[in-house]
């Protein structure tokens, strides 16, 4: 979470409006390369395009999670343990892929095999990082209700300073300025709430 | 969301300004009805601990 830019909103609703934005942008993405994909007879420029797209489409699959972790869905204990589990394999199975590539990588002279063999290697050392996060979530049994996302950000530095206020009243708005300029000459976190919606008061 | 965290800290005027340390609240300053909040009075929240 980036605050040094001094006072950020946290509306949930906001981000996730975002991330449906993003998720848009990114679906726009696999249509126009899957038209360049098909109209290309060059294969190895087939094969990097397709690769933009599959990310696309991985990227869509996280985008959706997304929505769904701020929108309050979790994952179950006992789905946890298993996954857990499963998880700590793949890492293993990486890892020894791509101790394999690199192997590979080191005794091949081909310049387009080197760079796809790169490509892969590089997929695999990301996944690595992914999964460790993955489990390691799971391993806290990390229920990101609304709440602990709260905590978290509230505990995760010193000294953080929200500001509760609503659009529609007068001493909010004459306030909010004065919050952002502090905000802005200070070093803390400052952050806004906006509690305009008066069903969740 | 909102609810939750203006409830647990019985936020009931806005605007309403609380100061976390390490996510427990040391200190707030509540919107007085019909007058707001000042740069004084965030700057003196703020600067003296």
């Amino acid at each position: 979470m980036s605050t040094s830019d001094g006072s950020i909103d946290l509306e949930r609703d906001e981000l996730v409006g975002l991330l449906k934005e993003q998720l848009a942008l990114e679906r726009e993405t696999i249509a126009s390369m899957d038209k360049q994909v098909r109209r290309t007879k060059n294969r190895v420029i087939k094969l990097l395009l397709d690769g933009i797209v599959l990310d696309s489409m991985k990227h869509i699959d996280m985008l959706e999670t997304m929505i769904d972790l701020l929108t309050g869905s979790v994952v179950p204990e006992a789905e946890r343990d298993e996954l857990g589990k499963e998880l700590k394999r793949h890492i293993q199975v990486e890892k020894d892929s791509l101790d394999r590539l690199e192997g590979v990588i080191g005794r091949t002279e081909d310049k387009g095999v080197r760079f796809l063999l790169q490509n892969i290697a590089s997929d695999e050392r990301r996944h690595h990082t992914v999964l460790d996060q993955i489990i390691s979530t799971l391993a806290v049994g990390e229920n990101i209700t609304d709440m602990d996302w709260w905590d978290d950000i509230l505990k995760s530095k010193d000294r953080v300073i929200l500001l509760f206020y609503a659009s529609w009243c007068p001493f909010s708005q004459r306030f909010l300025p004065i919050f952002e300029k502090y905000a802005q000459s200070n070093e803390q976190i400052c952050l806004r709430v906006k509690t305009d919606d008066k069903a969740s008061l | 969301m909102i609810k939750q965290v203006s409830e647990k800290h019985s936020v009931e005027v806005v605007p309403t300004v609380l100061l976390f340390e390490r996510g427990i609240v040391t200190k707030r300053l509540d919107g007085v009805p019909g007058v707001g909040l000042n740069e004084k009075q965030l700057r003196d929240l703020t600067d003296a601990h």
